[in-house]
């Protein structure tokens, strides 16, 4: 699995956020895995970044167990 | 003794947060800051170099800060004890011993360990990558067998778990699990070990051990004993230590040569400082670094670090009960007491919960935690990314570990 640099990660995450709409973590890791793929850092912690960078937009949802994202 | 107002006093961090992430790294207590800012401020100068006396003084308390930290955090004489600045690097500095012979005086000395055709070194798969990969490393170098020890189902490991023969030269195990918590009987395990094959070394990587609890490295038999200083030392980060029995590091070959650690160099060759620990600090130290970690032993010995262990089991044991009645909660390990607990919730990604608590001011830790082949051994690598680790210090509080059981509880 190639470790994305995080140019490249954000690219990748950016454009399938805006190609598929709201993700769960766990669903942008598999859409990463597909391309044999992975983050820089563990996903959460990058999705993370990147909504603290105002780059993704992300919440809580008990409901899908998990972190939803979304552009 | 300290008490935990006291301390929470000494750690401004306490008041902003729920925080929970001590296996990894702890937040250092204002005096021992205060003494960094001092070396900064009244005294910033080499060591075991200078003539004037800001320089004396600094080398005074470079080697108080050494006597405390081996003294008070291992129980060992300071000619025992390396400064390093992990535990990383201690293991890695063993690695290379166990490697390459002493080059003293021109001659090269009889080695460590004299390896042989067919002889194994031993681990387990609960290690932190930093207890691990520089001993495969040297197995693949030196064309030795390697095997792990797998634990009990419940994260443990017992002495009858190791399999020790005559051709098991070097063992490398952990104190305690920073991944799921368990505190090993380390005693026993080594009491088995060398009645099996007296001439099997053993290194302990300890860097969830010091500053947790109390620890006697000669009563635990070690020839090794690695630790962190800013992990339940409450040291600064890049600071740490090794304990080294005493007729091994008189034959230990340093890692690093260069200035400091030296009696007299020619054109042909070196004779190394005749003070074996003085030996490992070639280059100039980090000085304030471990001036604190120094500073940092004291503290913890104030606090009491039997009244530490205490009250982290104690924490730890509230903890234990909250989740245990929770049903979609998997916890991992052992039900014995201990200050580090790790848990997943069914149907979540780890890092989702973390990331989840921290909205809630609660800092955790999520994921493999360094330790891939033991998240593989528990099949939660793939399934939750890891785990979740709370891991207590003495400052937290029980109310703490009230909010971090309802903010669990919130998610189910």
């Amino acid at each position: 699995m190639k470790t994305l640099s995080d140019e490249e990660a954000e690219k990748f995450i950016v454009n399938i956020l805006r190609e598929k709409g709201k993700m769960k973590t766990g669903d942008v890791e598999k859409e990463m895995e597909k391309l044999g793929a992975k983050c820089p850092d563990d996903s959460v912690r990058f999705l993370s970044m990147l909504r603290m960078k105002n780059k993704i937009k992300g919440k809580l949802s008990v409901e899908e167990k998990g972190w939803m994202w979304w552009i | 003794m300290k008490t935990v107002e006291e301390v929470r006093n000494d750690i401004p961090l306490t008041k902003k947060c729920i925080y929970a992430d001590n296996g990894a790294t702890t937040p250092v207590p204002v005096p021992v800051i205060n003494v960094m800012n001092e070396y900064f401020l009244e005294y910033c100068t080499n060591v075991e170099r200078g003539t004037y006396s800001i320089a004396r003084y600094a080398s005074e308390k470079w080697n108080e800060a050494r006597r405390n930290t081996s003294k008070i955090l291992l129980n060992c004489e300071p000619e025992e004890f390396i400064f390093t600045k992990n535990l990383t690097e201690a293991a890695n500095m063993v690695a290379y011993a166990l490697e390459h012979p002493l080059l003293n005086d021109g001659k090269e000395q009889k080695p460590i360990v004299e390896w042989g055709k067919g002889d194994r070194i031993v681990s387990t798969i609960m290690e932190h990558h930093s207890n691990f990969m520089m001993w495969l490393r040297l197995a693949k170098h030196l064309n030795l067998g390697f095997s792990f020890v797998k634990p009990t189902n419940d994260c443990s490991l017992l002495p009858e778990l190791f399999d020790i023969d005559e051709s098991t030269k070097f063992v490398a195990f952990q104190h305690v699990s920073n991944a799921v918590g368990t505190i090993h009987s380390v005693r026993e395990i080594i009491k088995t070990i060398k009645e099996k094959n007296p001439d099997c070394l053993v290194f302990v990587d300890g860097s969830q051990g010091p500053g947790h609890m109390p620890v006697d490295v000669k009563k635990m038999g070690c020839d090794f004993y690695g630790f962190s200083g800013h992990k339940g030392p409450l040291g600064p980060q890049g600071t740490g230590g090794l304990y080294v029995k005493k007729e091994l590091i008189e034959k230990m070959e340093p890692m690093l040569l260069g200035g400091g650690i030296i009696s007299d160099v020619s054109v042909n060759g070196y004779r190394l400082a005749d003070t074996y620990s003085k030996r490992f600090d070639a280059g100039t130290p980090n000085i304030p670094g471990l001036i604190g970690l120094g500073k940092a032993a004291e503290y913890v010995n104030e606090i009491g670090l039997g009244n530490i262990e205490k009250r982290e089991k104690k924490l730890g044991r509230i903890l234990l009960d909250g989740l245990s009645k929770m049903k979609d909660v998997e916890v991992y390990g052992s039900d014995d007491d201990r200050g580090t607990i790790t848990f997943n919730i069914k149907g979540w990604r780890s890092h989702d919960i973390s990331l989840a608590l921290d909205e809630k001011n609660i800092l955790t830790r999520a994921g493999h935690h360094c330790c891939i082949p033991l998240m593989k051994f528990l099949g939660i690598h793939e399934k939750y990314g890891g785990n979740v680790r709370v891991s207590f210090h003495y400052y937290n509080t029980e109310e703490e570990v009230k909010k971090i059981i309802d903010a669990i509880w919130e998610l189910l």
